[in-house]
């Protein structure tokens, strides 16, 4: 997972993707990758209704808001819009979204979801969760697998048949248990990698189309899914392993539009990896950009706040 | 291929002391027992195939039996969803190291060998769901020696509980708590089902401890207690013994204790280590926790400490272990004696460390103080018979050696080795009173009486006492410095009058010492009485504190000069004086050093103060004209009324307070309060800033800069005649000393009385972050030697920035890698690393921020040993590592990383070398290296890709006319794969070079073939030549296929388009050849080996009889998360694949396929 190693660039230096996000008003540059894969799968076609678990700060919200309210104006006769989008975390309001703050491995926040939707199901399910990662990558891999899973349990109860569920992954060692689980309910199932997502990450995102649950599945809350094991046709090592297809997608479509800065590299599309040339107008110097929307707050605000003041050292 | 698994480096995740002498250690999936004695790995075995072992809980009662082994006991070993019941049967002989029987005596077995045997009696799982805790249950009745069950908790918050006795283990009892979320940690607390708890760590930063068979209505466990207070998840959770206190830590980065008896549900928090914490054990009045910050921190626990015995928050912490590498200390336990910590590092590292040192670092009572107390009258003044006598004052004037004034004014030393008193001097002018200062340099001790007379006396009596009148009245003060000049001090006098003085005191002809007053100081108008001093000879400048909170400062130029004796002294008023710098309380010490060279201030100097409201000041002292002596108005400031200046260092301060006068600028930078008590002095060893003290009854020394209590030793309370010795950084050897009742109360330390029999490192350090960057050096080793026996050194780098060259060494039970050098120059990650033969052997690595360096390898067997008898199973080799340069920055954009890089020796008799680079700019750039000028030149770059490069490749082809192509392949994010022709732009450049001439950057040709193998990232490369002169180039992607593509690839010499490549059969790719991207291939005779973040490594036969064929031979799970670069190479005719991500592995073949 990396995301403390690997990413430190994204905070260490100025990235094209975070600019764009900010140019283009989005609260994250996560938004990027929801649109790419939307490229590719072409997710919001004459949807009305979605799920955004793990939403915070919501700029995937924005995506649907956006795309949604878009189907609603090109079909007003259509049924509004509507989103539910749920993070243990606050989120700034956003209009057309309904907000919910919550822990969504939570029995009771996924029974509240439910009931957002009074007896209506949703088009689209997606799901850009990620845990703190400690650095156990085992421990981290499983708890986003649990995030994976809690989102799929809602899914059930939420989607309609037919409908598309996708959800952040960490291919790690134990993938392809999730594939398994994934595959009993979606019979199509692809992972794939947005563009705006880095070569070097380890996250990618399942795209799990035409919801089909086994026959007679009866969605139940009290007994959350748990993960599958290796057997026979899904071994630990070897030639019988369920992999599912891999798509990449974002790529050769996405022109760089930036109105402040210019690039000495303009090419057939942005990559996240890449090292870009970027001058902004005021004076050629590098900016530093502040991560987009920062979190509204961080376990360890409060330890740094007394830090700051001398806690250690004062006087009661 | 028949791979078997060698050394692992990686996370150790836990552990446990087996006994006072045995280590337990879950590292990977292994279980391994240390002796902790001379760290011996006594046993080692594959517990749990597939998993790290998260935890290990041993049986509460061992049992001894009457079989081959002394001693049984049983162990729980989990990790993910399955579980290991192991029985280690062990021995326990005599250390061979052991030097000091007392701590292990009880153990100790003479003529035995320490002997340990792991048996695995049964894996269970996997389990439905994720294990955060076991325990061993007995009965409920108690009666039984064994435990018949085992309780398991899961991260979905319910217990299960499975009788072990019969043939196959059955579940016995389920409960879910009401309570159903996910659960970062849980800790079991009771060994009977009827009494068991669990305490439950959730998302949602909550502890919730509820009864395991408790059901409410509907069937669930209600929670007990719900401890709400921490801001982030809970990583760990321990219960005290008794089962009364719960102590957790969190992402906060604190940690909590709770009554859990409590009724006022009380708890106290403890802040201090810089990162998230993940365990934290209790152990008598301690905790022990370890970090992601990469210590080990011990403090008081809170909750056991009376209402009036707390101390100050910072004095709770009393250890900072600081011996792991990297990020992380993922593990600790603690021996049953209590007298050892063990921690478990992100670095592979064990490492031991001494919680008795700790006890020993309190000093709980007057007991443990030596009271010196006057000797007989008679021993010294038989004359003086019934003469009213006691000790008036005293110094410590060397680690054992204490020097007193008595009422009737005798001088005495006392010397601790010998217990002796001995009489130095006698004048009726000390009498009744007398202020002393000692110098340890000089052995010196200096005096001031009643009548203003100031005494020197040498201590061993190397010279004849000096007397002089300096005072009207009583002597206040006396202070004593060392100048530059060995054998040369500076005295000041303080008396009663409205000026004092400097002396200079020359001893260098020890029997003919001399003192000459220097400088006559004027006192300030405003009455203050000094109490400390310190001078800078550089700035020739004199700080004085005050009683009433004065800061005042002197100039006293010329100082340094060893004037004649016939100058005068000059007289100096006050240069600036800063008053209630600590509010109105006294200034007790002034300490002055240079400012960091760093520093865009210079000259000047840091002064630091500490004083009795409890803090220390930090000042930065800029001396404008330090030479000048002109008469400036003198400054009086109250430091309440400095300006406020806008602080631009963001010193936790937020303010910065100037004031100036006399050329002098001083500017207030820090100031905080480190106790509720006193501050009285301070000090720097090796850079880190030491606070001295009272607090309540107790003195303390502590360690401002990793903030813990080094010291604290029982006195009773602050007392204003007192001392402290010591040069260490440990405090190993000190001398502190207070004066209470005529008594001198001292604490003589020689050195750490706890010198614990054990190995401080049991596992040795490897990378502590991820590992980015691996290769074999092979060839590269034993150029200049003939070895018989090669070692297989190993070259890694990766985020810590090191680069790290490791010996494999075969062991009975793992072989090990023993690092030989660590070098660290790079500022960022390192990426790559080559090596090229050439005059010399030439090791280049690189990374992120453009780094590109490279250096001379010299390899020999060690002093002694001849390169024929050198046996790499148990020499090391002496292997040095010399920087010759690093490369220009070329590339216009900061940030750019390299991301690969491949080097060919193109003229080993001048030492010339290309080194192909690819930069995430997108950009190819070749490298002309000459290594006797030692110097990088740029020959070519090229743009085609315009994706971030990932791989770079060359080749070397071969053509009939004997000419030689050079041809560089390059990898992108856009999944494809470019080949370049770079033999005329090098050659050109190399003709050219020859002559003398420099040519200009070239672009390099575009490149002449292409193929997209992949849908993005190609993460991985290598191409091999095959015996029918064809190539093989494999390929792994960010998109899990493998990809071969089989090709003839040409070169002539003679024709206009020199080189080309055709595939011979359409691209062979297996698309799902992994669940998750490739990171590494390699290419070994007619195989592949891929290794992908999914921890698995593939070896790919190849069947080129009709096209290309790939099919999975072997496969195998890796035990290193997040594997992100691999090596093979052939050593004593075994394949060896060595695997880095976070940790390392190495797996060897039997035999060559
Ligand atoms: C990468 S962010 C999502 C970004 C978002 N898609 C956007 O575009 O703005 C991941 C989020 O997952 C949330 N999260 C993690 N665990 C959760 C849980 N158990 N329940 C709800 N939200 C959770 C975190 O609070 C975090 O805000």
């Amino acid at each position: 997972m990396g995301k403390s190693s690997k990413d430190k660039r994204d905070v260490a230096s100025i990235t094209l993707g975070g600019l764009q996000a900010k140019e283009q008003g989005w609260r994250a540059r996560s938004a990027f990758k929801l649109m790419q894969l939307d490229e590719e799968f072409n997710l919001f076609e004459g949807i009305h209704r979605a799920v955004d678990l793990c939403a915070a700060p919501g700029s995937w919200s924005q995506v649907l808001s956006k795309r949604l309210s878009e189907n609603h104006a090109n079909n007003p006769q259509e049924e509004p819009p509507k989103i539910v989008a749920v993070d243990l975390q606050a989120m700034a309001p956003l209009p057309g979204v309904i907000q919910l703050q919550g822990d969504i491995t939570k029995v009771s926040t996924a029974e509240q979801i439910i009931s957002y939707f009074e007896g209506k199901l949703s088009d689209i399910v997606v799901c850009d969760g990620a845990p703190d990662v400690t650095g156990l990558h085992d421990m981290d891999e499983y708890i986003q697998a649990q995030l994976l899973l809690a989102a799929l349990n809602i899914t059930t109860h939420v989607l309609r048949p037919g409908g598309t569920f996708i959800a952040k992954i960490f291919r790690g060692k134990d993938i392809t248990l999730l594939y398994s689980q994934l595959k009993v309910f979606f019979p199509v199932v692809t992972c794939s990698k947005p563009r705006s997502s880095r070569n070097s990450s380890i996250e990618s995102f399942i795209v799990c189309q035409n919801y089909s649950p086994p026959e007679g599945y009866v969605p139940t809350m009290a007994n959350p899914l748990l993960d599958f094991h290796y057997s026979g046709d899904n071994q630990l090592t070897g030639p019988n392993r369920t992999i599912v297809p891999f798509i990449a997608c974002g790529d050769l479509r996405h022109t760089v539009q930036l109105a402040n800065t210019t690039l000495s590299i303009c090419s057939s599309g942005y990559d996240s990896d890449m090292t870009y040339a970027l001058e902004t107008k005021e004076n050629g110097e590098y900016k530093s950009l502040d991560p987009l929307q920062p979190p509204i707050s961080a376990p360890y605000l409060k330890a740094l706040e007394l830090k700051r003041n001398n806690f250690y050292n004062r006087v009661a | 291929m028949n791979l078997e698994k060698d050394v692992f480096a990686g996370l150790v995740t836990s552990m446990a002391f087996l006994t006072d002498s045995i280590l337990l250690v879950g590292q990977g999936p292994w279980l391994k027992a240390f002796d902790v004695r001379n760290g011996e790995l006594l046993a080692k075995s594959l517990v749990l195939p597939a998993n790290r072992i998260h935890r290990l809980v041993l049986e509460p009662r061992g049992v001894n039996d009457e079989g081959t082994y002394a001693q049984r006991r049983k162990i729980l070993a989990y990790g993910a969803k399955t579980l290991a019941v192991l029985t280690i049967e062990y021995n326990i002989g005599s250390s061979s190291q052991l030097t000091d029987q007392s701590s292990h005596h009880a153990e100790g077995n003479d003529n035995q060998k320490t002997e340990v045997v792991i048996r695995q009696v049964q894996q269970y799982g996997p389990f439905t769901d994720w294990i955060q805790d076991v325990q061993w249950l007995y009965e409920d009745d108690e009666s039984g020696v064994e435990a018949t069950k085992i309780a398991m908790a899961f991260a979905h918050n319910f217990v299960e509980v499975y009788d072990i006795t019969a043939e196959r283990p059955s579940r016995v009892f389920r409960v879910q708590c009401e309570e159903q979320c996910i659960l970062y940690s849980a800790r079991f607390f009771g060994n009977t089902l009827s009494t068991l708890y669990l305490g439950s760590g959730t998302v949602f930063n909550e502890v919730h401890v509820w009864k395991v068979s408790d059901k409410n209505e509907e069937g669930f466990a209600p929670v007990q207690h719900r401890l709400v207070g921490h801001d982030g998840v809970i990583f760990g959770i321990r219960f005290s013994d008794d089962g009364s206190l719960l102590v957790s830590v969190s992402d906060d980065r604190t940690i909590r204790v709770w009554g859990l008896k409590d009724q006022k549900r009380k708890y106290h928090v403890i802040f201090g280590h810089t990162a998230r914490i993940w365990d934290c054990i209790m152990v008598d009045q301690y905790l022990v926790s370890v970090s992601e910050d990469t210590t080990c921190r011990v403090w008081n626990n809170p909750y056991l400490q009376e209402e009036d015995e707390q101390s100050d928050s910072a004095m709770d912490c009393l250890a900072c272990w600081e011996g792991h590498a990297g990020k992380n200390v993922w593990s600790c336990a603690v021996s049953p004696n209590k007298r050892l910590v063990a921690t478990g590092g992100q670095d592979s590292g064990v490492r031991l460390w001494s919680l008795k040192a700790i006890q020993e670092n309190h000093i709980e009572s007057e007991s443990d103080l030596t009271a010196i107390d006057l000797p007989e009258l008679e021993s010294y003044a038989p004359q003086l018979e019934d003469a009213n006598e006691f000790m008036r004052n005293f110094v410590i004037v060397d680690y054992d050696v204490i020097a007193t004034f008595t009422n009737q004014g005798f001088l005495l030393r006392y010397d601790n080795d010998d217990q002796k008193w001995t009489a130095l001097y006698q004048d009726d002018d000390f009498q009744n009173y007398a202020v002393m200062e000692a110098c340890r340099e000089g052995q010196f001790v200096v005096s001031g009486g009643l009548q203003g007379h100031l005494s020197i006396c040498h201590a061993y009596s190397a010279f004849t006492p000096l007397k002089l009148k300096v005072h009207n009245s009583k002597v206040l003060s006396v202070f004593i410095f060392e100048s530059k000049d060995k054998g040369v001090f500076y005295i000041v006098s303080i008396g009663m009058e409205d000026e004092f003085y400097l002396f200079r005191f020359d001893m260098r002809i020890i029997d003919e010492p001399k003192i000459r007053l220097v400088h006559r100081l004027q006192r300030s108008e405003i009455k203050t009485t000094i109490i400390c001093a310190t001078i800078s000879e550089d700035d020739s400048l004199l700080l004085c504190g005050s009683r009433e909170s004065a800061l005042l400062i002197y100039r006293i130029p010329g100082i340094h000069k060893d004037a004649s004796a016939e100058d005068q002294p000059t007289l100096s008023t006050l240069a600036l004086q800063l008053r209630r710098t600590h509010g109105r309380q006294a200034v007790s010490s002034v300490l002055v050093r240079p400012l960091p060279e760093t520093s865009s201030h210079s000259p000047g100097l840091i002064v630091l103060t500490t004083g009795r409201d409890g803090c220390f000041i930090e000042y930065r002292l800029l001396n404008i004209a330090s030479s000048a002596t002109e008469d400036g108005p003198n400054m009086d400031i109250d430091a309440d009324k400095m300006d406020l200046v806008d602080d631009d260092d963001d010193s936790d301060e937020g303010q910065e307070k100037k004031a100036h006068g006399k050329s002098l600028l001083i500017e207030k930078v820090y100031k905080n309060r480190v106790t509720k008590g006193w501050a009285e002095g301070a000090m720097y060893m090796d850079g880190e800033l030491y606070i001295l003290g009272f607090f309540r009854k107790r003195f303390f020394v502590f360690n401002v800069a990793k903030g813990f209590e080094m010291l604290s030793v029982a006195c009773g309370g602050a007392h204003r005649a007192w001392h402290f010795l010591n040069d260490d950084r440990k405090l190993a050897k000190c001398t502190f000393a207070f004066f209470r009742r005529n008594k001198v109360n001292t604490l003589f330390r020689k050195c750490m009385p706890s010198t614990e029999t054990f190995e401080a490192s049991v596992q040795s350090n490897f990378h502590g972050k991820d590992v980015r960057a691996i290769t074999f050096l092979g060839a590269a080793i034993g150029c200049q030697e003939k070895f018989k026996n090669m070692p297989m050194i190993v070259a890694t780098g990766g985020e810590d920035t090191l680069l790290r060259l490791s010996q494999y060494v075969p062991g009975d039970l793992e072989g090990s890698l023993i690092s030989l050098r660590t070098v660290r120059k790079h500022s960022s990650v390192i990426k790559s690393i080559v090596y090229s033969i050439g005059k010399e052997t030439l090791l280049f690595t690189s990374g992120a921020s453009e780094e590109l360096r490279c250096w001379k390898l010299d390899s020999h067997p060690p002093q002694g040993t001849l390169a024929s008898d050198f046996d790499p199973s148990k020499d090391l080799l002496d292997i040095s590592c010399l920087e010759l340069a690093a490369s220009p920055l070329v590339s216009d954009i900061k940030e750019t990383r390299i991301m690969d890089t491949s080097v060919f020796c193109i003229d080993a008799h001048r030492g010339y070398h290309i080194l192909a680079a690819a930069y995430s700019d997108s950009t190819t750039r070749l490298w002309l290296f000459d290594e006797v000028a030692k110097k990088f030149y740029l020959i070519a770059d090229g743009v085609w890709h315009m994706k971030c490069l990932l791989q770079i490749q060359h080749l070397l082809v071969e053509d009939n006319a004997g000419g030689q192509g050079i041809i560089i392949i390059t990898s992108a994010t856009d999944g494809k794969l470019a080949f370049w022709n770079a033999t005329s732009v090098v050659n050109q450049f190399i003709e050219s070079y020859k002559a003398g001439a420099i040519l200009e950057l070239v672009k390099l040709p575009e490149p002449f073939y292409s193929y997209q193998a992949h849908l993005s990232g190609v993460n991985a490369i290598d191409i091999k030549q095959q015996e029918d002169g064809s190539f093989w180039l494999a390929s792994g992607g960010e998109d899990n296929a493998f990809a071969l593509n089989w090709l003839d690839i040409r070169y002539d010499s003679r024709e206009d388009v020199p080189a080309s490549a055709t595939a011979k059969a359409d691209i062979a790719k297996i698309e799902g050849a992994h669940a998750s991207s490739i990171t590494g291939v390699h290419i070994v005779n007619r195989r592949v080996l891929t290794v992908s973040t999914d921890q698995r490594l593939n070896v790919w036969d190849v069947d080129t009889t009709q096209g290309v064929k790939l099919s999975l031979g072997d496969a195998h799970y890796i035990d290193v998360p997040d594997p992100s670069a691999m090596d093979v190479t052939v050593h004593n005719d075994t394949i060896v694949v060595g695997v880095t991500g976070i940790g390392f592995q190495l797996l060897k073949s039997k035999k060559l396929m």
